[in-house]
């Protein structure tokens, strides 16, 4: 099949929506235009359903984004130097795979930075809490991670 | 309690400084040599190797592709997919959509901290293609002109918006719709010289963007060429062929970030810079940091054993002791930090 007639495909697609055909065409995406719910048709006949967005919804995340987070993360040289990873700690949900990588991120800072005694401690601690988290040792290979760089720390 | 309205900010002032039209269409003039453009990489065009391409001549560098769908709803994903810092520009998001409505909103929430946004019409996976997504869009011509469209009429030239594409089977259709993309407003076009179906390890076609180069010449719609920009000879190459305004580097720069400044291979200086910009910026996920720093030194022509050695390692401080171990890696604010092109090995 040309490229040609797998351009616009209006078959199918309900009021104010557009429909778009991949090349070749072996599924029939429909979306809605006002939402921006898609649905996908296999070439299966299966059907998929990219959920909408409403209005509300969408406040919600501007909300979030802007107000709450002041937009995106912003990472300048040497933020780290004015956070407290230990206060931090015992602010942040461990369950959360981020909260723990950019916790161990401190360390992997200090021990790049040869700042051993520092990340020693903060290693020590940081195995301590996770241990705590660590159900069906889901955690192992961070741990380690962490073990190592203790492992390291005092003999250097 | 009820929520305060959210104030929305509006889209990062453009100067000569940062606007990436104003940097593509003046580099012949001022630096003698087209715009010099680090593209998006799937996973890998993150803030830690965004800066090192900055420290060596790289005019504009793109993040990866970010699906607007998952950006809009997910705070989980913002976070996962976009950081950025006060030097990350002049800076590109690159984002993945199929529809209006979702890159409405997208740009909505990026463009106060980016200095342009591209609408990726190239990526030939798959995965993506099913959703019209990436190169879909290339075969849609009225959506993604529609998409242009809503964009510049709602921001016009407080914001910059590109597409890049790839090339179609049948050359003058990528003309129509480059023609199609001038008309609806879009700021700079980037043609990625394969088909959707062409192989990476096929040459990359420049005779084809020359060919859409002459015939939109009248829209004054600047064209950047990406493509198998693999070293610095082959950026004055392929805008001589092309006559592109800007080459885009995607694989070449992944192994050698430093390529825009003439560097043959991979300086030694870049594998620092990107150790320290990775931790100062708060790591990344271990097996990119240690994909970029095997394309690295497999660019440097380091020996097979020893890449295969550090291919087997689990951990960054491992990684880390690793390069201690072989090299002199010296860290931020050591003397001679980053100023050393050749691998300075340990024991020799």
């Amino acid at each position: 099949m040309g490229d040609s007639e797998a351009a616009v495909n209006s078959v199918d697609a309900p009021k104010g929506s557009t429909a778009v055909t991949a090349n070749p065409p072996k599924s029939t995406i429909s979306v809605d235009g006002i939402t921006g719910e898609v649905t996908v048709r296999k070439a299966s006949g299966k059907v998929k359903v990219r959920k909408g967005q409403s209005k509300e919804e969408y406040e919600n995340q501007l909300y979030d984004y802007f107000q709450l987070n002041a937009g995106p993360k912003r990472t300048e040289e040497k933020w780290m130097d004015k956070v407290d990873p230990l206060a931090l700690l015992q602010e942040v949900d461990l369950t959360i795979k981020l909260n723990r990588q950019s916790l161990t991120n401190f360390c992997e800072r200090l021990y790049y930075q040869k700042r051993y005694p520092e990340c020693l401690k903060l290693g020590q601690e940081l195995v301590r809490r996770y241990q705590e988290v660590n159900k069906k040792n889901k955690m192992q290979r961070e741990i380690e991670e962490l073990e190592y760089m203790i492992k390291r720390s005092i003999d250097k | 309690m009820e929520k305060s309205p959210v104030l929305i900010p509006k889209p990062k002032p453009l100067k000569p400084h940062n606007d990436p039209l104003h940097i593509i269409k003046t580099r012949r003039t001022t630096h003698k040599r087209p715009a010099t453009i680090a593209g998006p990489m799937v996973r890998y065009s993150k803030l830690p190797f965004r800066q090192v391409c900055r420290q060596y001549d790289t005019d504009i560098v793109y993040t990866p592709m970010i699906l607007a769908r998952e950006f809009v709803r997910n705070p989980h994903a913002r976070l996962a997919d976009f950081s950025t810092n006060s030097n990350d520009s002049p800076l590109i998001v690159q984002v993945g959509t199929n529809n209006v409505m979702d890159l409405l909103k997208f740009v909505e929430m990026v463009s106060p901290y980016c200095d342009g946004i591209g609408i990726n019409c190239g990526c030939p996976i798959k995965e993506q293609v099913r959703e019209g997504i990436g190169c879909a869009l290339i075969y849609n011509r009225e959506l993604l002109c529609s998409m242009v469209k809503a964009v510049k009429e709602k921001y016009g030239e407080m914001l910059r918006l590109e597409t890049k594409i790839r090339i179609h089977e049948d050359w003058d259709q990528t003309v129509r719709l480059c023609r199609d993309l001038c008309f609806a407003g879009v700021d700079w076009i980037t043609i990625h010289g394969r088909t959707k179906n062409t192989r990476s390890s096929q040459d990359s076609n420049f005779e084809a963007i020359r060919y859409v180069v002459d015939r939109i010449h009248d829209k004054e719609v600047p064209i950047v060429a990406n493509g198998d920009c693999l070293q610095w000879g082959d950026v004055q190459k392929i805008a001589d062929i092309t006559g592109a305004h800007g080459v885009m580097a995607v694989r070449g720069i992944l192994s050698n970030p430093a390529l825009f400044s003439g560097f043959k291979k991979c300086p030694w200086s870049c594998v620092e810079w990107f150790w320290y910009y990775t931790l100062e910026f708060g790591g990344l996920p271990y097996q990119l940091l240690q994909h970029h720093l095997y394309c690295m030194l497999e660019n440097m022509e380091v020996p097979r054993n020893l890449i295969k050695d550090l291919m087997n390692i689990k951990g960054t401080s491992e990684l880390l002791d690793w390069f201690g171990d072989h090299f002199e890696l010296r860290r931020y604010g050591e003397p001679r930090f980053a100023t050393c092109a050749d691998i300075p090995w340990k024991n020799q």
